[in-house]
């Protein structure tokens, strides 16, 4: 969190009217998931993980929002998530745990408008890329209206759409999980990732309570990271850069790990006794 | 007992360290400003006079106030230091107010009565209330049944509280009664100490005027007349301690003027004697600060600086007659927040109507005044559409460096502030006529016309002009203190508690019950 609003306050330092999205370290996986719907004992374990609690997600220092056209959750029981990153060199590799308390899927306009979530993703951070072009919206969703099993779609399925990609999903009380697996060789044949890649990257939960996402119930939350609904500024979007593994801080840090090393202890005490009654 | 129960009791003894550190720490920063000090050696001018030297100008004089004759003053070194004023017991009575509310009683936040009495009759009569001191419906002191009795009332239901100490007939007696802001009061005496509060925090400091040596001229009979003598009568109000100085650099300032240094610019084709803005943080807005007349205007007089470090903090601006006016501030387009920080010293705030007699010290043109006039400063915000609010006040010290903030609010409400006192006001609209192209004056009052634009006498230092809302945390010169989890701005006991709810947990990527909190 420090970090994040460090990036707050150095974005507004700059007195710029763009807003920049977060970065977030993707580790490379030892092993690739099994792509099943299951999050596995073990699996994610040391995956990048990037959680959409609602209102958290909402509350100063936001990162996210609620599309002004929808409705806010209910709670975070309604409506809140949890991404996974990993890469090899084969794939990108992404799962979605959902707390939606009410899944909806009788929708007769396509797969993207229900039940879902929404991976925003711009290969190689292209500055050049277009809006639902070279950069990527992609619907995963758990489960469609015609059938019973998950499905990917992309609006514009002249660019990226993922021909390769695997999606699982399940369906644990109280929401659903997703895993996908995105191969690289839909994106380049020809692209190997390496260490400090960096793709551009938004996520969307959609929690359709009916046909319409206009209806009472029914709520798009968003995180690019800068706390608006940027869905259509590419350059704004996160970016997820890759590295071999997680260290302190890719997890976050606690408001009380004063001296940013992962835990809060006697060193950090020492810190908060300094500053006792100091006042503002 | 395991590592992390060792780490918690560790964690408490160096706190337990920390809390007594801090309150041995602990420093005073308020002091009590003295408003009248009456020897009762002399009269002069048929008044007991207000021999207090520190507030110049005060004068509030003790005035006899009974037909044929008031009290008296002794002879011969009867009094505790000289002489004392001697009242008979049945006819004499005294008043703090013989100038109608010019300079007497005004109603301060805070009271402090310290007096010397010797007393002839302590109430010993079931009938007997034998007055030293009455302020209507605030303060009643007097003698009954032996004892002294202090009583002072709360705002919310007009309770009393009563407190009682010990007394001693025909002997000197010294008596110190105080009321904080708190409606917190304590009674002390030779004989013993006595204190108490109000239900809701709060006291009546009413602007009636202080009777001495009855309950209430004219009314109440002999049996509510103070017999005895009355010596070394100080009155004080609580005054609180100021900034160092309102110089800082803060993003949210409109400008700010040191009132130090005189610079020469162009303003508008015409060349001009300023005030230079200093904000560094904001030096887009350089809204320096202009002599002489505003555009529409036809004053070009100018004030002057002090020399030899005449200001509180370096020079000040002088404003040393009432023909000279202060300039105004380039850019002010309106805001629905408006925060005004200065330290002023008045010579005049004497007036007794609005007129060029009632100087004024700051006018947002037309939706905020901020002026002297009957003993007090005075502040009236517009009303959206409408006229000025009512005038709400607060007691002036004449000749002393007062520090005055005034922060008027989206929401119409607005507080004026000084070292004597506080009042809060609204224009009870749910907002201010805000939204206008205008300038902000010092000096004077731009609405009038002709030669009585209410011009300010004194000297004005130190002023910052805010208006934007940039509280500590948001402002990126004020972050929030280390340590502060709560973000309230103070590093207290509530972040003690989240550091303690913390104790021990990690974030340690792929670590084993540590947290991941992205």
């Amino acid at each position: 969190m420090k970090f994040r609003l460090l990036i707050t306050v150095l974005i507004m330092m700059l007195g710029v009217q763009t807003s920049f999205g977060l970065n977030y370290n993707v580790p490379q996986a030892a092993t690739a998931p099994t792509i099943d719907g299951v999050l596995s004992a073990g699996e994610w374990d040391n995956a990048m993980t990037v959680s959409m609690v609602y209102p958290a997600i909402v509350t100063s220092p936001k990162e996210g929002v609620i599309n002004s056209a929808t409705y806010n959750p209910d709670s975070a029981e309604d409506l809140s998530a949890t991404w996974y990153f990993m890469w090899d060199s084969s794939a990108l590799y992404v799962a979605c745990e959902v707390q939606d308390a009410n899944l909806f899927w009788l929708c007769s306009e396509g797969p993207y408008a229900q039940d879902g979530v929404q991976l925003c993703f711009n290969f190689k951070n292209d500055s050049a890329a277009v809006y639902r072009a070279e950069a990527a919206v992609y619907d995963f969703a758990p489960r469609t209206s015609s059938d019973t099993l998950p499905d990917i779609y992309k609006r514009d399925p002249s660019y990226f759409s993922l021909p390769n990609g695997v999606i699982g999903s399940s369906f644990p009380t109280g929401g659903y999980v997703i895993e996908v697996k995105m191969p690289w060789s839909d994106f380049d044949s020809s692209y190997v990732p390496e260490v400090n890649d960096i793709h551009g990257a938004g996520l969307v939960l959609l929690d359709y309570d009916s046909e319409s996402v206009t209806d009472e119930g029914s709520t798009i939350m968003a995180d690019f990271g800068n706390g608006t609904y940027s869905i259509s500024t590419v350059s704004s979007w996160n970016t997820l850069t890759f590295v071999t593994s997680l260290e302190c801080g890719d997890a976050g840090y606690l408001s009380q790990d004063l001296n940013l090393d992962c835990v809060v202890n006697m060193t950090d005490f020492a810190i908060f006794v300094q500053n006792w009654l100091v006042e503002y | 007992m395991s590592g992390k129960y060792i780490n918690y009791l560790i964690l408490s003894l160096v706190f337990g360290l920390v809390i007594t550190t801090a309150s041995l720490a602990a420093p005073a920063t308020d002091d009590w400003a003295t408003v009248t000090l009456l020897h009762m050696d002399s009269f002069v001018d048929s008044n007991v006079p207000d021999d207090d030297t520190v507030i110049l100008d005060r004068n509030n004089d003790l005035t006899p106030y009974a037909d044929p004759c008031g009290p008296t003053i002794t002879t011969g070194d009867q009094g505790y230091y000289g002489e004392a004023l001697s009242f008979n017991g049945t006819t004499q009575v005294a008043k703090l107010i013989n100038y109608q509310g010019l300079y007497g009683w005004l109603g301060y936040k805070t009271f402090k009565v310290d007096v010397w009495i010797k007393p002839y009759d302590i109430g010993a009569d079931p009938n007997d209330y034998r007055y030293v001191m009455q302020i209507a419906g605030a303060v009643n002191f007097f003698l009954r049944d032996g004892n002294v009795r202090f009583q002072y009332h709360n705002k919310a239901n007009n309770q009393t509280i009563d407190l009682t100490a010990g007394v001693n007939v025909n002997q000197w007696n010294h008596v110190v009664a105080t009321i904080d802001v708190n409606g917190h009061g304590v009674l002390t005496t030779d004989n013993g100490t006595a204190s108490g509060d109000t239900n809701d925090g709060s006291w009546l400091s009413s602007s009636q005027e202080i009777t001495i040596g009855c309950k209430k001229y004219g009314t109440g009979g002999t049996h509510y007349h103070f017999h005895g003598l009355i010596d070394e009568l100080k009155i004080s109000v609580l005054k609180k301690a100021g900034p160092t100085s309102a110089m800082q650099d803060d993003l949210a300032a409109f400008s700010v003027l040191p009132m130090d240094v005189v610079s020469s610019k162009v303003v508008d084709g015409e060349t001009r004697n300023v005030i230079e803005d200093v904000n560094t943080l904001s030096p887009g807005r350089s809204n320096d600060f202009i002599f002489g007349a505003a555009p529409s205007g036809s004053f070009p007089e100018e004030p002057n600086l002090t020399t030899g470090g005449g200001g509180i903090f370096g020079e000040a601006l002088q404003f040393s007659s009432l023909q000279k006016y202060m300039g105004w501030t380039n850019g002010w387009s309106g805001s629905d927040y408006l925060k005004f920080e200065a330290w002023v010293k008045p010579f005049d705030f004497s007036a007794a109507r609005y007129s060029a007699r009632a100087p004024v010290l700051l006018d947002v043109v037309s939706r905020v005044k901020v002026w002297y006039r009957g003993g007090v400063i005075r502040v009236a915000v517009r009303i959206p559409g409408g006229s000025y609010s009512s005038e709400y006040t607060i007691p002036v010290q004449s000749g002393a460096w007062d520090h005055i903030t005034l922060e008027v609010r989206p929401d119409g409400t607005f507080t004026l502030d000084s070292l004597y006192g506080s009042v809060t006001g609204s224009t009870l609209a749910g907002g201010w006529n805000h939204a206008i192209t205008s300038y902000i004056v010092l000096g004077a009052d731009m609405s009038q016309t002709g030669s009585t634009k209410c011009f300010f006498q004194g000297l004005i230092d130190d002023v910052k002009i805010t208006d934007t809302v940039m509280p500590c945390g948001e402002s990126f010169t004020q972050d929030y203190p280390i340590g502060d989890f709560s973000q309230d701005c103070k590093v207290d006991f509530v972040d003690f508690a989240s550091m303690a709810e913390s104790w021990l947990k990690c974030t340690i990527p792929g670590t084993a019950g540590c947290l991941d909190i992205n």
